[in-house]
């Protein structure tokens, strides 16, 4: 067995050598650095799929078993989307190796891996103050890459993320501290165990915290004022990571901390009603969009939304449906940014208007933005289908019945901004530059696509993981269990 | 206006809240199982007399570690951000000129500065103190003469080279932990008698790697920073 903390491990050694390759072979070896990390990331935790599945893996550090040491606790949603971050990042690690990033690109390389490092130790650790550690991570690093392409629109989104990212992190910390106060112990199984013994005062405070705190990451409403600009300014590797890792890293802390650790159903309602708003107002604020990277930026917020309502609703459907559309959208938005960032290295703007007949000129970029944005709004035979339809039936089912509605709503509006951008693709004569799409940036794209087109005729390849993950959430005593041993 | 009044309305009711469930939590009350724990086994367990070093290094060695990398990627973004501006800002700060008293001194002072400042990580685990205030003093050692030399630097490619190699010295002791004791950042090394100088197994080894990688960071840090303004 290959221990998963090996993940940590290798990604911060890689990322601390990054100057010494560079010294020793050259600079251009220095853009192979995140690749390699992530491939050997990607192979430790498929190694540990089966057996996460059949049990939560639990990880000491120093020696000390829990709650007296910090330890990694990784179950069937730990393993699924620590897989799906280091997938992701291997993609963008393949494409940036023929994309022009921001200099000193040693610096790049670092914080790109180390931006998903932190996603990944957010996903696997078992500690809450550990989570908040690596929750550090994961913003510093997004803020600098925000910030790197050092425009004006891209330093002016990286000060939005900073000041509404520190502001959540430190919620969260202060939510920490109030758990801390009255139980004397970070663990988190051992926190959930004892969970009742906190006054209900000091839960409601720690809970709203936590929920604010959480919600910068997972790009939810009231926190998600920084995802437009920083997403525009952003480079488009940047973008893939933020969409693929980070927020997913968000989505997992407020599932975990509602579910697992604090374990009580009136709370899940906060999540759901939090996720509808955050939703509707990501639909309508895409539709007045003619920017084609901002659009995407707003669509991404109500994809998030999306998928909080269907964590919320907590039922064991529910929950797989949220966690498969929190898959897709990594998928769909990682292909759909990648490509744009293709588009946009070649045309040199984003703007709508400057794509008209794109899908014409080129259409193989063309065929690309179609499959994402059809598996997006949901349309057969892809991926996004059938998430769609798991959340609505399952909502429908747990009898949110207001909610299924809403969802409805915003599906719809979804549906028309998109098949706007797609008339625009395909209307008029193309008359920007022209330009070539090299092999390595083509292949991340095309595998994305395929893993689209696959996962909508074989379904079962995610929810053979998102049910497991469900179940994991909703069984908070074998988490506790699994973690401390004996019964509970 | 409007606005700012109800920022502010905002904020009361989260300050009244958030007081309200402060009051509820007990002050000073010694309660904390795992604080407990710590100060009752923490000597026997690791041999460090420092107890705070002994938890930051080794109980909670895995968040020492991610702190370490806060601090690197702050370094790292400032210089991600920085890098490039240099050239475009064309405005020269005029200046005075350091004193002489100040030149000689500072050239007397660098050494001893970088003496205390290793004194300080060495002795972690007996000691107040430990790698980040160590590596600190050693940086403002180097802050003390870019101040009073203007031509002096400290070259990018040395600060970034030991930081780059403390911090994988770092990974690979945790490594040898997890492959000869069991776990990653677990002691490997004999704990020693408790106060002697070797002592506490791998504290003062990582506490080392944390002065080097502090120390060059911050330095690298200084360096970019002053860049910028002159």
């Amino acid at each position: 067995m290959v221990s998963p903390i090996l993940i940590i491990a290798v990604s911060l050694f890689m990322a601390f050598s990054v100057p010494i390759w560079g010294m020793l072979f050259g600079k251009k070896v220095e853009k192979f650095v995140p690749l390699v990390t992530f491939a050997i990331n990607l192979y430790i935790a498929i190694v540990n799929i089966p057996i996460a599945l059949q049990h939560p893996i639990v990880v000491i550090t120093a020696g000390f078993k829990p709650p007296f040491g910090i330890n990694l606790t990784i179950g069937p949603l730990g393993i699924f989307l620590a897989t799906l971050i280091q997938f992701m990042g291997l993609l963008v690690a393949i494409y940036v190796l023929s994309y022009k990033v921001p200099e000193p690109s040693e610096k790049f390389y670092m914080l790109l891996i180390l931006a998903v490092m932190g996603a990944s130790g957010i996903v696997m650790t078992g500690d809450i103050f550990n989570l908040f550690v690596f929750l550090e991570i994961t913003s510093i690093a997004s803020y600098s890459l925000a910030a790197s392409a050092k425009t004006g629109g891209s330093v002016e989104g990286a000060f939005k993320y900073i000041v509404l990212g520190s502001l959540g992190s430190t919620l969260v910390l202060l939510g920490i501290a109030l758990l801390y106060a009255q139980l004397g112990t970070l663990n988190m199984a051992d926190i959930a165990r004892q969970i009742g013994k906190v006054d209900t005062t000091v839960l409601v405070a720690a809970s709203l915290l936590f929920i604010t705190g959480f919600a910068v990451e997972a790009e939810a409403f009231p926190m998600n004022g920084w995802v437009p600009d920083a997403y525009t300014g952003a480079p488009f590797p940047a973008v893939a990571i933020f969409a693929g890792a980070i927020a997913k890293a968000g989505i997992y802390g407020i599932a975990r901390i509602f579910y697992t650790i604090i374990g009580a159903p009136s709370y899940w309602h906060l999540i759901m009603i939090i996720g509808v708003l955050t939703l509707l107002i990501g639909e309508l604020s895409a539709l007045l969009q003619k920017d084609f990277k901002r659009l995407l930026a707003y669509s991404s917020i109500g994809q998030m939304g999306l998928v909080l309502v269907a964590i919320g609703a907590g039922t064991l459907d529910t929950i797989a449906g949220g966690l498969f559309q929190a898959f897709n959208h990594a998928i769909t938005k990682g292909l759909l940014f990648l490509t744009l960032g293709i588009v946009v290295a070649g045309v040199g703007s984003s703007n709508l208007q400057d794509l008209e007949g794109l899908g014409k000129k080129k259409p193989y970029l063309g065929l690309l933005f179609f499959i994402g944005i059809l598996s997006l709004i949901g349309m057969p035979p892809f991926a996004g289908f059938w998430s769609k339809i798991l959340v609505v039936f399952s909502i429908i089912k747990a009898n949110y019945i207001v909610y299924a509605v809403l969802i409805l709503v915003g599906a719809a509006i979804e549906v028309a901004y998109y098949v706007r951008v797609l008339r625009t693709l395909y209307s008029g004569s193309y008359r920007g530059p022209e330009f070539s799409t090299s092999f390595l940036t083509g292949l991340t794209v095309t595998v994305l696509a395929l893993v689209i087109i696959v996962v909508g005729f074989y379904p079962k390849l995610v929810t053979h993981f998102v049910y497991p993950a469900a179940k994991e959430l909703l069984g908070r005593g074998t988490y506790i269990q699994a973690v401390l041993g004996g019964k509970f | 206006m409007i606005k700012k009044a109800f920022a502010l309305l905002l904020v009361i009711i989260i300050g009244i809240f958030l007081s309200a469930t402060f009051a509820k939590i007990p002050f000073g009350v010694p309660k904390t199982v795992v604080g407990k724990y710590y100060l009752d086994h923490g000597v026997n367990d690791l041999g460090g007399v420092n107890i705070v070093t002994s938890i930051v290094v080794l109980y909670r060695g895995f968040d020492t570690l991610g702190e370490v990398t806060v601090l690197f990627l702050a370094a790292t973004g400032l210089g991600m951000v920085l890098a490039g501006l240099r050239e475009k800002d064309e405005k020269k700060r005029k200046k005075t000129a350091p004193s002489l008293i100040m030149r000689t001194e500072t050239k007397l002072l660098f050494p001893m500065i970088i003496l205390f400042g290793a004194y300080i990580f060495i002795h972690g685990h007996l000691t107040p103190g430990g790698g980040f205030p160590g590596g600190v003093v050693i940086a403002s050692a180097f802050l003390l003469m870019f101040l009073s030399h203007e031509k002096w630097e400290a070259k990018e490619k040395y600060t970034k080279i030991t930081e780059a190699l403390a911090g994988m010295t770092y990974v690979v002791i945790g490594l040898i932990g997890l492959y000869v004791a069991g776990s990653f950042l677990e002691n490997f090394l004999p704990k020693g008698v408790p106060g002697n100088l070797f002592s506490a197994g791998i504290i003062p080894l990582i506490y080392t790697a944390i002065g080097f990688k502090v120390g060059s960071e911050l330095t690298g840090l200084l360096q970019n920073l002053r860049e910028t303004t002159e």
